[in-house]
């Protein structure tokens, strides 16, 4: 894996697809069984989205954080999120520096290629705000000065579903920052066994290195862009998002900004599958992690897990019954 | 729609129809009609979430027995079992509509309302039976699949709960409130299927052998109307109405007596002999009716009448009949009377004998079956009278002959010095019996006029009161004054009730007969000749209801007797006879259709030769035009590139392909179609895999090139293959 020859922005798609190929491999050799979670994370990655992963405590969560920053090769800062953590704590401060009577920007870990913020439901909604922020825009501001942030910037977010004591739950505007939402359960009996057979006490990750440098990654995210879009294709999209509004068991459906991260989330779903078009099964497929996360339910749920299971299955119903074009 | 609130609908309507089928006969006492649908309008708005049903099932339970002591009392006290049956059964109805709760009640409704409809055959004749019964068809059809779904998903319901560790939430309320389970291709295709299963019915209704319907029909014992009577009694106060209710249908051989010009027909039904205090009656004296039965197969009997001057009994009587007399099939409602009706002179009738039942009295040449539903005979009859000449030659009785023991001759003491003597006057100078009659005839034509308003003579003599003071009355009147001046003149006479003319129907070519047709009059008798109608009654002025007018309204109204007709015909009184004359016709149509088909195919070509050019010309222009109409928006996009054919191509071996192995759902994708036929370990699936990403990358990515089509053609070949090893 030494000699990555960096490939020039109008690479052929083949060149590219198979670096993303490469990069799928190297997570999935640690993390072992969830080759449909690692597929969504490198289509957020591609698609210039973030991810939200809602999952209980010990199931790889941050393993696939740490594998996908080694493997792409770039910084990575992990921020635990807790109920006294500031904004400043993310973005960074400015510090008076005595000796040269200036003021130096002291950079938060928001600077990194790969963050993972963990349990970001454990904190504030203004510290929340300050990383959602930089999520959407790019870009963080310090005293005025707008910092621009590296590229490929990617956001892992976590949550815990289950525990809801002093959490402060994204509201649904935040919510619609993430490109998708995905879970990673529970792995299958002979992958965990072989998981505890083979785990000797070394972090594997550390042994990862990185297979895709950055400019191939820019490359991607552009080629993605160009994937084909058929107008029939969006009409089946758009049908159902319609649906989304128009249902009985939905009380805000998808907006438009959804609709458009939706479609950028299907073009690089369909660049990862390796082809330059979309299928109807690229919508298919992304529906439930790209959208359950966008509606509003009509009653209010106790537990995020119960809402989310809800709300999962008022798109699949819907996806289950829109006809799919041919 | 609403799984849960289409199902009740449905079933609602289903008992709707039933309770309209039963009821709709008139014959369960109007308070339980109205009663039931009351109580069933009610028990729609009993839902267990508004009521506890548990507080209230007590009342209906109550309800229910009494009904039950009520109903058994009144059918053993009035020996109408059925009629109150009948009534218990809505009772019961209305209790289980109020006690529904679980899929069973519906089921025991459902039973209620199939027995309820049962019950409508029996007491309902009516043309809206059939209606109903359509209804009930198509709705019960509805009913009970919706029903079926609902109580397998209760039950399933109770099956996962009855294993706590396995226990898994069936979300009934959910399912019952679902919107997605019955939409309108649901109730259309559903309805289209029982409307087909209706058609196979009659199919079979029609085919399978019958006994006739006297045996079972128990209709509603005869009609209580305005019009023909039994007897006649003069005198009364009021006004007479006008009832346009059809009693009778006759199809009449004879041409000349179709349409609405034709001449007025007189149906001859019930005669009287015995005069005494305005009424007429039949004396025990009168000679009972003398005829020659003839038996048919199917217990039919054919009976000639003993004529005077026509002698139709033994050997060719009915070759006589057919060379002279006109031939009527008569469909007669049941009116409360057992009289049949044919035009005079009748010469035979032919009719199926009832069952044990004891022969009426039949005096005057009348003839009388006892009949509770409609009967279906036909008759015979002489309708042109004897000429003039022949009437006018005939022997007449000398003046002051004895009238003792004849009873066309009977006259009350009570008949007025000023009757008589007026009668003579009248009849003065007459030298024939057919003379005096004409005069009569004339002078109470011409002296009298007609009238619907009835006086009471207030105990005068009711024919003095008409001739010397009122002067006006109505056709009772008429054939009365008639009958008893002319036996005052030494002419032996009888009183006849029956009908004049009716409406044609052109749509079938019947003669309707109404109830306010009915008409009195009176016969003559003629040494030799025998009896012969005259009709005092001013010419024009008896028919009231006339012949039928041209109006839309009167078409409609004429149109849906058509359907009543038939109902009747091919439904309530359809029997073994009437069965073998259809496939008898139907049999006839076959043979005769080589012939047609011959004398069609001359036909045709005449057609072809004169309008063919034309024809063509049109259907031409037409399919050019439909063409251009259906290329057009093609024609106006991009002409079609490589690409689009491949494309079309691909979808083409695609569909095909696809089609051979599985029927996919519209919601399910290619390829989500592909890896399930794959999981399943279809024949065939792993190439239609590889198929559908070829034909996706058509569809979706454009060109796929010539290697690729190619390869497609081959997968295609090979999954039809697949599928036809499979099959086999």
């Amino acid at each position: 894996m030494a000699a990555i020859a960096p490939h020039p922005v109008d690479a052929p798609a083949a060149t590219l697809v198979a670096a993303v190929r490469r990069l799928e491999t190297s997570i999935a050799s640690v993390v072992r069984g969830k080759p449909g979670a690692i597929r969504l994370a490198v289509t957020t990655l591609l698609a210039r989205g973030h991810l939200l992963i809602e999952d209980i405590p010990g199931v790889g969560k941050t393993t696939l954080a740490r594998a996908l920053a080694a493997s792409v090769g770039g910084s990575f800062h992990r921020i635990q999120f807790t109920s006294d953590l500031l904004p400043s704590d993310i973005t960074g401060v400015s510090i008076y520096d005595a000796a040269g009577k200036t003021f130096e920007l002291r950079r938060g870990p928001i600077f990194a290629n790969v963050v993972l913020a963990d349990e970001i439901n454990r904190t504030a909604p203004r510290t929340q705000s300050a990383l959602l922020e930089a999520m959407s825009e790019g870009q963080v501001s310090i005293d005025d000065v707008t910092h621009r942030l590296p590229t490929p910037f990617l956001v892992l977010a976590t949550q815990n579903p289950v525990e809801h004591f002093g959490t402060y739950p994204l509201p649904e505007s935040q919510m619609d920052r993430f490109l998708l939402r995905i879970q990673l359960g529970y792995p299958e009996r002979a992958v965990e066994r072989a998981l505890l057979r083979e785990r000797t006490g070394e972090d594997p990750v550390t042994a990862l290195a990185p297979v895709i440098d950055h400019a191939t990654i820019a490359a991607a995210q552009l080629a993605v862009e160009r994937v084909r879009v058929d107008d029939a294709l969006l009409d089946y999209a758009l049908a159902i998002v319609d649906e989304t509004r128009k249902s009985a068991h939905v009380a805000v459906g998808v907006s438009t900004r959804g609709a458009l991260a939706w479609t950028r989330a299907a073009q690089a779903h369909a660049f990862v599958d390796g082809r330059t078009y979309c299928v109807p099964d690229d919508w298919k497929q992304l529906a439930v992690p790209a959208l359950a996360h966008r509606i509003t339910l009509p009653a209010a749920h106790d537990s995020l897990g119960r809402a989310r299971a809800e709300a999962e299955r008022a798109i699949a119903d819907i996806v289950a019954r829109v006809p799919v074009p041919t | 729609m609403r799984f849960a609130a289409t199902h009740k609908t449905t079933s609602y309507l289903a008992v709707a129809f039933a309770f309209l089928a039963m009821v709709g006969g008139g014959t369960v006492s109007p308070l339980l009609v109205l009663g039931g649908a009351a109580g069933l309008a009610l028990s729609w708005f009993i839902e267990p979430p508004r009521w506890n049903l548990d507080r209230f099932a007590w009342v209906f339970t109550v309800v229910a027995a009494l009904g039950l002591i009520y109903s058994g009392l009144l059918a053993v006290s009035t020996g109408d079992y059925l009629g109150h049956g009948g009534g218990f059964l809505i009772i019961l109805t209305v209790a289980r509509a109020s006690t529904r709760r679980a899929a069973r009640d519906w089921q025991q409704l459902y039973l209620l309302a199939f027995l309820m409809l049962v019950a409508g055959s029996v007491l309902n004749g009516e043309l809206g039976y059939a209606v109903c019964f359509f209804g009930f068809v198509v709705t019960g059809t509805w009913a009970l699949i919706l029903f079926h779904l609902r109580r397998e998903m209760e039950d399933n319901f109770l099956l996962r709960h009855a294993d706590p560790r396995a226990s898994q939430r069936v979300e009934i309320r959910r399912i019952l409130e679902s919107r997605r389970i019955v939409d309108r291709r649901f109730l259309l295709g559903t309805g289209l299927t029982s409307v087909g299963f209706f058609v196979v019915a009659v199919i079979f209704f029609l085919s399978i052998p019958r006994v006739g319907t006297g045996f079972f029909f128990r209709g509603k014992g005869g009609m209580h109307m305005v019009g023909f009577s039994d007897g006649v009694k003069l005198g009364g106060h009021g006004r007479l109405k006008t009832d346009s209710t059809v009693v009778m249908r006759v199809k009449i051989s004879a041409r000349e007596f179709h349409g609405r010009r034709a001449p007025y027909v007189y149906w001859r039904g019930a005669v009287f002999d015995h005069y005494k205090r305005g009424q007429w009656n039949r004396s025990p004296s009168a000679p009972s009716t003398t005829s020659w039965p003839e038996r048919l197969p199917g217990n039919r009997e054919r009976r000639y009448l003993s004529l005077p001057g026509i002698n139709l009994a033994g050997e060719g009587a009915l070759e006589y009949a057919r060379a002279n007399a006109v031939l009527q099939d008569v469909w007669l409602d049941p009116i409360g009377a057992d009289v049949l009706f044919a035009a005079s002179t009748p010469l035979a009738y032919e009719f199926a004998l009832p069952m044990n039942e004891r022969r009426p009295l039949e005096k005057n040449d009348e003839i009388r079956v006892r009949h509770d539903g409609p009967l279906h005979y036909r008759a015979w009859s002489i309708l042109e009278p004897p000429p003039a000449e022949a009437l006018a030659a005939t022997y007449s009785a000398p003046p002051g002959a004895p009238a003792e023991g004849d009873p066309y001759r009977q006259l009350p003491p009570e008949i007025t010095a000023a009757t008589r003597a007026k009668a003579e006057e009248i009849v003065a100078g007459a030298t024939s019996d057919y003379a005096k009659a004409v005069r009569l005839r004339d002078w109470l034509q011409t002296n009298l006029s007609y009238t619907l308003d009835l006086r009471d003579p207030d105990g005068r003599e009711p024919i003095d009161f008409f001739l010397f003071d009122r002067k006006a009355g109505h056709c009772e009147y008429f054939a009365s004054a008639f009958a008893i001046m002319g036996r005052v003149v030494g002419l032996r006479t009888r009183s006849v009730n029956g009908f004049l003319g009716g409406e044609w129907n052109e749509y079938d070519g019947y003669i309707a007969v109404r109830a306010g047709d009915a008409h009195s009059w009176t016969e003559v008798y003629f040494e030799g000749q025998g009896w012969v109608t005259f009709d005092a009654t001013p010419p024009g002025q008896a028919d009231r209801l006339g012949r039928g007018s041209g109006a839309w309204s009167a078409k409609l109204r004429r149109w849906f007797d058509t359907l009543r007709f038939q109902w009747n015909k091919w439904v309530i009184d359809y029997d073994l006879t009437q069965q073998l004359s259809l496939f008898r016709s139907i049999g006839k149509k076959l043979s005769g259709g080589g012939r047609a088909v011959s004398g069609a195919g001359k036909a045709v070509t005449r057609f072809a030769k004169r309008w063919g050019p034309l024809l063509g010309a049109i259907a031409l222009l037409g399919g050019l035009g439909w063409y251009w109409r259906r290329t057009r928006g093609r024609r106006r996009a991009a002409p079609p590139t490589r690409a689009d054919r491949e494309r079309s191509e691909l979808a083409r071996l695609y569909e095909k392909a696809a089609r051979r192995l599985a029927q996919r759902p519209a919601a399910v994708t290619p390829r989500e179609l592909a890896r399930q036929l794959a999981e399943r370990g279809a024949a065939g699936a792993a190439q239609l895999e590889e198929l559908t990403e070829i034909y996706y990358a058509g569809q979706w990515g454009g060109a796929v090139g010539d290697d690729a089509l190619a390869r497609a053609r081959v997968l295609a070949a090979d999954i039809d293959a697949a599928a036809r090893a499979a099959r086999r």
